[in-house]
């Protein structure tokens, strides 16, 4: 099953890469070329799609099922929004903020509830980290919050 | 030769340069456990350091850094799947599954003794064939390069369980895919960027191994808890002793991996991972069937062909650097960059001119080798007790590490977003049951292929000949052959 | 023990202000990850800035992406917080805002002052018959296929547009020349060396390295006279081909600060290269001095986009 399943994923996706090479533009020499920036890009398209058609043709024999409903769908999800949402707060928050922050979600998505120690770990591993970075000569931002306190940003 | 051997001991055997081996393979080894931190910003941030030291004591601390840091990335590889350093990637292939076995001290050890075996081997080929190997070096040429890669593609059916040759295939075509977004260097062009600003530079190989191992890895622990269920590891020193058996089945695999990563090392357009992903893929080609099935589950050749290749090459890359002054490497070009800073030509005449600076290098490599296994095997234990952490603490550590990882590499909060969104396709596709390590064999391959060959192509004014007409590409396209039918073919014998 | 004395030295020194500051701090902004030459020279200068004391407090941010136009849109949408910030920028910046990489370009900022330049150079292999650029330009006459020319960066960027510019004023056609990019100036060397390109266009601090190893020659180089570090290397300009083009590396400022700032920032650098600090890191690197501020750096860059725009067009890499 999940042959046929990746199979048909793949096939849409190389029909769809295989579309945007057109948007590839090309300088009126590589036009005369035999090989230009478009090529490889084909070759590729054309290769997923014949591997595709082939693995829906002849799936994989014997195949476990993938137990969907038995997956921990929940604390996955939530950590990938986590993860996301640091992406987002690293700016504005600063590493030492975004960083506690998402420990202290992360953790607290996978169950954990001992308020105090996730805390105390979450900050200790942020600050340590920075001031290890800072020691190593490498700049991270200290945030948009920080300076919209008044501080000197890059103090 | 010998009495170039007898001045590199006698520079290094001071009390001074032996602390700088040491000094460097620590620094370096710390450096390189720490996210997105590989030998290059270790050797970066360790230069101002060495800022008015003898030369020759320069480059023994450098060399003990990218040694040491080289080592740190497998240390990550192999107890959370986050390879730090680009050469270390395949040494999560089975390192991290034996480390999930509850054999981390094992694979540690395992990793450290093909790393100094590799190493050394790399070393003393590195002495006997020096001169000669400059040559070499520039004997190949871009058709050379892509027949190299076309013969790296043809073991990806190495890189799949028995019966999922077809996905590893499609994999495959999906690295292959992702190596062409970006900026196309034959043409100057932008090729599937979509408008965007931060797609231009392309994806990084970094991001796409710790997105689709690390992060990957890091959700299956949370979406299948029993099925990825961790033993607990033995952190015994007695863990780290290797039984007879054990080292009679590895010693081979390590003298090969060394002698063909030193090689491809020694080539200035391939490198580390290169060296280490070919020397994975033809150990699991070589594999006795029975044994076959263990590779990607914790198999010790698996681990030690690619840690004793990478380790390798990295000895090999100073022949084009000590003896032409070309760095064919990141790496090498930052301790070019060094040499130079300390008043030191490399090429040809650095052997004649300063035998000094160039047989300390070389001595300096098998003092730093010792060193580092004898610096890192007690420590491992303690390195490995990081498995003892508990998985809510665990799993949000490893996602921080794998993101900083590639954050402190590009400081563009977009790469977080495009890794989460990576490993979400990950995730997906390895529900599908579809294998990781053909993406990042396409991808890294891809596109250097592509770019050897349009070179080639461009260079022979459109034939094709050079494939038949340069005995190296000629050799290499036979190798190939080879490498496609010979499964064929011992699957034929094995029915008659 | 000496050693142990200057550091003691150093230390007393910089307790005591010898010199007024003219800046509090500097913040450098630096377009791309940590190891390449935008991050070089921006250490190289903050390191010299803080030892000879005319800046007590530098700071280093790395942010690729986009070809260096994320660093540029960040300056520019954060400007009131880069008060103090300098980005550091070379003639890549000006190729990539023509063809469109980004859209911005120097004028979305305040040039403040160049510091290095790094000249074109074109080389050959040792035993390569081709000893001067007159050779060069009879044998493209006769063949333009058999002067392969490799360069380390992409189709279009610098090391291809100055051997085209070069030829075009030696009277032959630009459009013919074979170009073959590799990935890096060490490898494009690799590749002379091999045999499989005649000439290697590329940045002269990379080529004098590789040349003076021995297995390289320089034929020529972009500098308007030869070079007080490498009288050795002759120029295009000596041997009759008027072509001066100079990789400029300077520093940027955001728009909207006060004038004054832009006043102090340029007098730190213009005293700073007159230190002997900055003349020991310049040194060890290999740099070449180019000193340009202000209007003159504007006025500069207007007429590096037009020449390299004009030339852009010429080889139908852009639009006209």
């Amino acid at each position: 099953m999940s042959s046929r399943i990746g199979g048909m994923m793949f096939l849409v996706l190389g029909l769809t890469y295989g579309w945007f090479i057109a948007d590839i533009p090309l300088d009126f020499f590589s036009e005369q070329e035999p090989f230009n920036a478009r090529s490889m890009p084909w070759g590729i398209a054309a290769a997923t799609v014949v591997v595709a058609l082939l693995l829906i043709v002849f799936p994989a024999k014997q195949e476990a099922g993938i137990p969907w409903k038995a997956l921990n769908w929940k604390p996955a999800l939530l950590l990938v929004l986590a993860m996301s949402g640091y992406g987002l707060t690293l700016e504005y928050l600063g590493f030492i903020g975004a960083t506690a922050l998402f420990l202290v979600v992360g953790i607290l998505i996978l169950g954990e509830r001992r308020y105090w120690q996730i805390g105390c770990i979450a900050i200790s591993v942020a600050v340590g980290f920075y001031f290890l970075m800072k020691g190593l000569g490498i700049y991270l931002e200290p945030g948009e919050l920080w300076s919209a306190l008044g501080n000197h940003a890059h103090a | 030769m010998l009495d170039g051997i007898l001045i590199g001991l006698e520079t290094v055997l001071t009390l001074q340069n032996l602390m700088f081996v040491l000094l460097g393979c620590l620094a370096g080894t710390l450096i390189g456990m720490l996210p997105g931190l590989g030998p290059i910003s270790a050797i970066a941030l360790m230069i101002p350091v060495t800022y008015g030291f003898e030369p020759a004591s320069g480059m023994i601390l450098l060399a003990g850094v990218y040694y040491g840091a080289i080592f740190g990335g497998s240390t990550s590889s192999i107890l959370i799947n986050a390879p730090g350093v680009a050469g270390t990637v395949a040494t999560a292939f089975d390192g991290y599954p034996l480390a999930r076995s509850g054999q981390a001290g094992k694979a540690l050890a395992t990793a450290a003794y093909a790393s100094f075996a590799g190493g050394t081997l790399a070393a003393v080929l590195l002495v006997v064939t020096a001169p000669l190997l400059a040559d070499v070096s520039l004997s190949f040429q871009s058709a050379d390069y892509f027949m190299l890669m076309v013969l790296g593609l043809s073991l990806v059916s190495a890189f799949a369980a028995e019966g999922e040759h077809l996905k590893a295939l499609m994999m495959t075509c999906f690295g292959l895919m992702l190596s062409t977004v970006g900026t196309d260097l034959s043409a100057g062009v932008q090729r599937f960027t979509f408008g965007r600003m931060d797609l231009i530079d392309g994806i990084s190989f970094l991001m796409l191994a710790m997105a689709t191992f690390a992060l990957t890895e890091a959700l299956m622990m949370v979406l299948k808890p029993d099925q990825v269920q961790q033993r607990q590891p033995d952190l015994s020193h007695a863990s780290l002793k290797m039984t007879g058996a054990e080292i009679r089945e590895i010693a081979p695999t390590i003298s090969r991996g060394s002698v063909l990563g030193f090689f491809v090392g020694v080539l200035p357009g391939a490198g580390a991972t290169i060296a280490s992903f070919l020397a994975y893929g033809l150990e699991r080609m070589l594999a006795h069937p029975t044994v076959k099935p263990l590779f990607g589950k914790g198999s010790l050749r698996g681990l030690a062909a690619p840690e004793s290749a990478n380790n390798a090459a990295c000895t090999g890359s100073f022949v084009p650097l000590l003896t032409l002054g070309i760095p064919g490497s990141g790496t090498t070009a930052v301790l070019l960059g060094a040499l130079i800073a300390y008043g030191v030509q490399p090429g040809p005449r650095l052997f004649v001119d300063e035998p000094e600076i160039f047989w300390s290098v070389i001595v300096s490599m098998y003092f730093g080798n010792i060193i580092l296994l004898v610096l890192n095997l007690p420590l491992i234990p303690y390195i490995a007790r990081l498995l003892m952490v508990p998985r809510p603490y665990l799993v949000p550590l490893i996602m921080f590490f794998s993101l900083m990882g590639v954050y402190l590499v590009s400081f563009n909060d977009f790469d977080i977003q495009m890794m989460v969104f990576i490993a979400l396709v990950a995730v997906g596709l390895r529900l599908l049951a579809f294998p990781m390590a053909p993406l990042l064999l396409g991808f890294i391959l891809g596109g250097m292929l592509e770019d050897n060959l349009r070179r080639a192509v461009t260079l022979s004014d459109g034939s094709l000949a050079f494939l038949w007409e340069r005995p190296i590409s000629l050799t290499l396209l036979v190798l190939t052959l080879v490498a496609l039918v010979s499964p064929l073919l011992r699957r034929w014998l094995s029915r008659h | 023990m000496t050693r142990l004395c200057c550091t003691l030295l150093l230390l007393l020194s910089s307790a005591l202000p010898l010199k007024a500051e003219v800046l509090p701090e500097v913040h450098f902004l630096i377009p791309a990850g940590p190891g390449g030459g935008w991050d070089g020279t921006a250490r190289g200068v903050g390191e010299a800035m803080v030892k000879s004391h005319l800046v007590d407090d530098v700071s280093f941010e790395n942010l690729s992406g986009g070809g260096g136009g994320r660093a540029i849109a960040k300056l520019i949408e954060t400007a009131d917080r880069q008060q103090y910030t300098l980005l550091i920028s070379s003639t890549p910046m000006v190729v990539r805002s023509l063809q469109k990489v980004f859209p911005q370009s120097f004028r979305d900022l305040v040039p403040v002052a160049t510091v290095i330049a790094d000249y074109s150079a074109f080389v050959v292999p040792s035993d390569s018959p081709l000893q001067n650029f007159a050779d060069v330009v009879a044998q493209f006459a006769s063949d333009p296929r058999s002067v392969k020319v490799a360069g380390g960066s992409v189709k279009g960027s610098t090391d291809h547009f100055i051997f085209a510019k070069a030829i075009e004023m030696a009277g032959g056609d630009p459009r013919k020349v074979v170009y073959i990019p590799y990935d890096g100036g060490g490898k494009a060397m690799a590749g002379i060396l091999s045999g499989e390109t005649q000439l290697l266009s590329t940045g002269l601090s990379e080529a004098i390295d590789m040349a003076r190893a021995g297995e390289a020659r320089v034929i020529a180089i972009t500098a308007p006279a030869r070079l007080p570090d490498a009288p050795e290397l002759p120029t295009l300009t000596e041997q009759g081909y008027a072509l001066e083009f100079a990789n400029w590396r300077g520093f940027f400022a955001a728009k909207g600060l006060p004038a004054q700032r832009y006043a102090d920032m340029q007098e730190t650098i213009a005293r700073l290269l007159a230190t002997p600090e900055f003349e020991a890191v310049r040194k060890r690197n290999g740099w070449t001095l180019l000193h340009r501020e202000g209007t003159d750096f504007y006025q500069f860059l207007e007429q590096q986009e037009q020449e390299v725009g004009q030339l852009m067009r010429n080889l139908g890499f852009l639009r006209p």
